[in-house]
């Protein structure tokens, strides 16, 4: 989890791709998870995700964490077969209420992709 | 692949600004520099890549490839050069070279001029 | 229905049967006397027959031929026009007259003509016949009077019906002058024959009578004479007491009409006296009669027309005055009020003047206080045109003053532009310069550590060339602030100058306004040095005023008085002729 800095933004980027960052010698993209799964909103946030994958890293924005919790049990279900939902699982039990679990390796792929 | 590379420099950059945001190019890539006004040479503007209308400003030349942006100033000292993130690789077009930091805490994309001239002609964003 | 149709017949009638009582009277009285002797009785008859019914159509024929008008208007042949009606008048009053003359003579010729013609029958002595003239003579005077008395009752009534077709009294008294007076003559006649008739009668019944005695006694002896004496009186006593009965009922009868002829008309106007004496003086009576009884009755009906007409004018003249009267109090009246009015509005007016004289005594005391004021008013109006002038000629230099800096200022507006032209001229300049710079330091960045020096120089250049052109951009908002200040000041300027265009107007106006005050005041001081002067006569003059309208209300208030005297004896005047008015009216005068 990371404060955003001011953020450069890439010509000719996807609406999703808010900007890029320094952090720690590398840039890491910011990628706005409310345009990704189609609901308006949460771009003035300043909190994001910074999620890492063998291939590199992302930072996901966040409107408000909620909290940390432990899942266990099985493998949810992707919720669709196509585009974001097919890299969302769940719903999953959560103290907060139902949560969707995201796969960071094939977000990655995808968002890599439609780039 | 220089973007791949870690922990580059380059020197000889020319800073360009496209309203509130700043690309840049390497020295060598411009050939010349020149006036723009609207309604004067046809020429891709820079401030299309970021959704905003033309204005006067400053024409890159190089071989066939030109490209408008507001204003310039040329960067002789060497800056650090950062590698493309690999979810952006092919990105703009292909144009994107890496990021720049000319100064402490900015970080400005490198573009290649052929290329970025063409991906706003073709008008991808 | 015509009232006077056969009226003609009816007046005259009596003549015929007078006539025929007096051939009766005289039959019977020659029967009496044994006049006719035996063996003629039939030829007397005829002969006494054919001379009256001769006689009778003669006298008959006479007075129907003065009746010719009255049997015209009866028959209406003849419209009953005044002429007329007046002459028919004349004939109906002559009549009685005509009557008694006819008669008269008729019988006298019948009597002559009976007398002889008898006398000439075979037998018959001229004795016989002229003893039946003897009758016939003597008793034509009664006939006579008989006759006249008898027709002129029925005269009288014909004149009446006459004159109530609608003969006025002016036209009667004309028609029928009153200047005849021959009622003594006519007494006297009447008497005379009244008593002669039976006179004559009487002695020659008794001569006869004696005569007739005288003869048989002498014809009878000594013996029986006595006898026959005694018995005399009592044989000749029945004819005479017939006879002397028959004429005095004769003689009674024409003393009743003519009494009847004289009290009638005495007893009418008697009636209408006593009418007029209750006020009732409704139509003129006119009572027909004869002689001194018509100039009475003639006198009356004048007089009782003249007493209507004075009377209806009486009480014309009296409703007049009354009305008149009532007009002269009303208007006497309102004069009265009016004068009372007027003292009260003189009053008024009086107090008013006396207000008048002091009030234009306090005006001449203003009129002087004016003078001054105008005096002083005149000499600021002086002094004002005097400032006002001055004020007039700083405008005038304010507005040159203003021009002056209009036109600096637009010139100055010139000079800003041409700096503003070269300006831009450098601004030009730099930017390629800046260019040029910009160029050559990446020409040197290219060239990598050998260019190094040239790209610091060209940077260097390029810096100098922005410094110039943020210098130009500086003078060139300078210039567009003081183009602004420029815009105002010329602005300004115009607006000083129309102001200072206007404030001159103004002055001149002004000037002119206070050289038209002095003339005034120059007009007005004159004005009211005339007015001072005028003041002063005419406080005198209101004085006077004052004095004449205190006389003239001392005189409107006796003329008030006078006034007052004259409606109360404007109503002692109505009262009279109120008074008037009720004593005339108790005559009752119809139309």
């Amino acid at each position: 989890m990371v404060s955003l800095p001011q953020l450069t933004r890439v010509p000719g980027a996807p609406p999703h791709l808010l900007g890029v960052f320094a952090h720690r010698g590398e840039v890491i993209p910011v990628i706005d998870m409310g345009v990704l799964v189609g609901t308006k909103g949460e771009t003035t946030s300043r909190r994001a995700v910074l999620v890492r994958v063998p291939r590199g890293s992302l930072a996901l924005t966040a409107g408000r964490v909620a909290g940390v919790s432990m899942l266990t049990g099985e493998l949810h279900a992707p919720l669709g077969t196509s585009g974001v939902q097919a890299h969302l699982r769940g719903p999953a039990k959560a103290p907060s209420g139902e949560v969707a679990i995201i796969e960071p390796e094939g977000m990655f792929e995808l968002l890599s992709k439609g780039a | 692949m220089i973007a791949a590379e870690p922990s580059a420099h380059i020197e000889g950059l020319v800073l360009c600004r496209v309203g509130d945001n700043h690309i840049a190019f390497p020295a060598a890539a411009v050939g010349s520099i020149d006036q723009w006004e609207p309604g004067g040479v046809p020429a891709p503007h820079a401030r299309a890549a970021f959704g905003l209308p033309a204005a006067p400003g400053k024409l890159l030349v190089r071989g066939g490839f030109s490209l408008v942006v507001d204003g310039l100033e040329i960067v002789a000292d060497r800056s650090t050069l950062l590698p493309v993130p690999s979810m952006l690789l092919g990105a703009v077009g292909g144009a994107l070279r890496g990021f720049v930091s000319p100064s402490a805490g900015a970080l400005v994309p490198l573009l290649g001029l052929a290329e970025f001239s063409s991906f706003v002609t073709r008008g991808g964003a | 229905m015509n009232p006077l149709k056969g009226m003609h017949r009816w007046v005259s009638l009596p003549s015929i049967w007078a006539g025929l009582i007096g051939v009766g009277l005289a039959v019977l009285y020659a029967a009496f006397t044994a006049e006719i002797r035996e063996g003629t009785r039939v030829q007397f008859a005829v002969i006494l027959g054919v001379v009256v019914v001769v006689a009778n159509l003669m006298g008959d024929s006479y007075e129907q031929s003065r009746l010719r008008t009255l049997k015209a208007l009866g028959f209406g042949l003849e419209k009953p026009t005044r002429d007329n009606l007046s002459k028919a008048l004349g004939e109906a009053s002559r009549i009685p007259d005509t009557v008694f003359w006819a008669s008269l003579a008729f019988w006298v010729v019948s009597s002559f003509s009976v007398g002889v013609i008898y006398s000439i029958l075979p037998g018959v002595g001229w004795a016989e016949g002229s003893r039946l003239a003897f009758i016939g003579l003597a008793l034509a005077p009664l006939v006579s009077v008989l006759a006249h008395l008898s027709v002129l009752r029925r005269a009288r009534a014909v004149m009446s019906r006459i004159i109530a077709q609608g003969v006025a009294t002016n036209d009667l008294v004309r028609a029928l002058p009153a200047d005849r007076n021959q009622l003594q003559r006519r007494v006297v006649l009447f008497v005379a024959v009244s008593a002669f008739t039976p006179l004559v009668l009487l002695c020659d019944l008794v001569a006869r009578w004696g005569f007739e005695l005288l003869a048989t006694m002498l014809k009878t002896d000594e013996a029986a004479q006595p006898q026959l004496l005694a018995q005399a009186p009592s044989d000749g006593l029945m004819p005479l007491v017939i006879i002397t009965g028959m004429t005095m009922v004769v003689v009674v009868a024409c003393g009743w009409l003519g009494g009847l002829s004289l009290g009638e008309p005495l007893r009418a106007i008697t009636a209408a006296t006593q009418r007029i004496a209750r006020g009732q003086l409704g139509k003129s009576t006119i009572v027909p009669a004869e002689d001194e009884l018509w100039g009475v009755a003639a006198a009356f009906a004048s007089m009782e027309h003249q007493l209507i007409t004075a009377l209806r004018q009486l009480k014309d003249a009296g409703s007049k005055i009354s009305s008149t009267t009532e007009e002269l109090i009303s208007s006497s009246l309102k004069h009265e009020s009016g004068a009372a009015d007027q003292t009260g509005a003189l009053s008024q007016t009086s107090a008013t003047t006396e207000e008048l004289a002091r009030s234009a005594k306090q005006i001449a005391q203003n009129a002087s206080d004016v003078s001054r004021l105008a005096q002083a008013m005149l000499d600021s109006a002086q002094h004002g045109k005097r400032s006002a002038g001055a004020f007039y000629a700083s405008i005038l230099r304010v507005r040159e003053g203003n021009q002056a800096i209009a036109d600096s200022v637009v010139r100055l507006n010139k000079r800003v532009q041409q700096v503003g032209r070269i300006v831009e001229f450098i601004d030009g300049i730099a930017d390629k310069s800046d260019l040029l710079a910009l160029n050559a330091e990446l020409e040197g960045t290219k060239a990598g550590d050998v260019g190094r020096g040239f790209s610091l120089v060209a940077a260097e250049m390029r810096r100098l060339s922005e410094s110039v052109m943020s210098s130009t951009r500086e003078i060139n908002r300078l210039i567009e602030e003081i183009r602004d200040a420029t815009n105002a000041a010329v602005m300004a300027t115009e607006a000083g100058v129309k102001a200072t265009d206007a404030g001159s107007g103004l002055a001149r106006q002004v000037t002119e306004s206070l050289d038209r005050i002095v003339d005034f005041a120059n007009q007005t001081t004159d004005a009211v040095k005339a007015i001072t002067l005028a003041t002063h006569q005419q406080q005198s003059g209101t004085d006077q005023l004052a004095a004449a309208m205190s006389d003239i209300l001392r005189s409107t208030q006796s003329a008030l008085g006078a006034t007052a005297q004259m409606s109360s004896a404007n109503t002692d005047l109505s009262n009279l002729s109120g008074e008037l008015q009720k004593t005339v009216s108790r005559f009752e005068v119809s139309s």
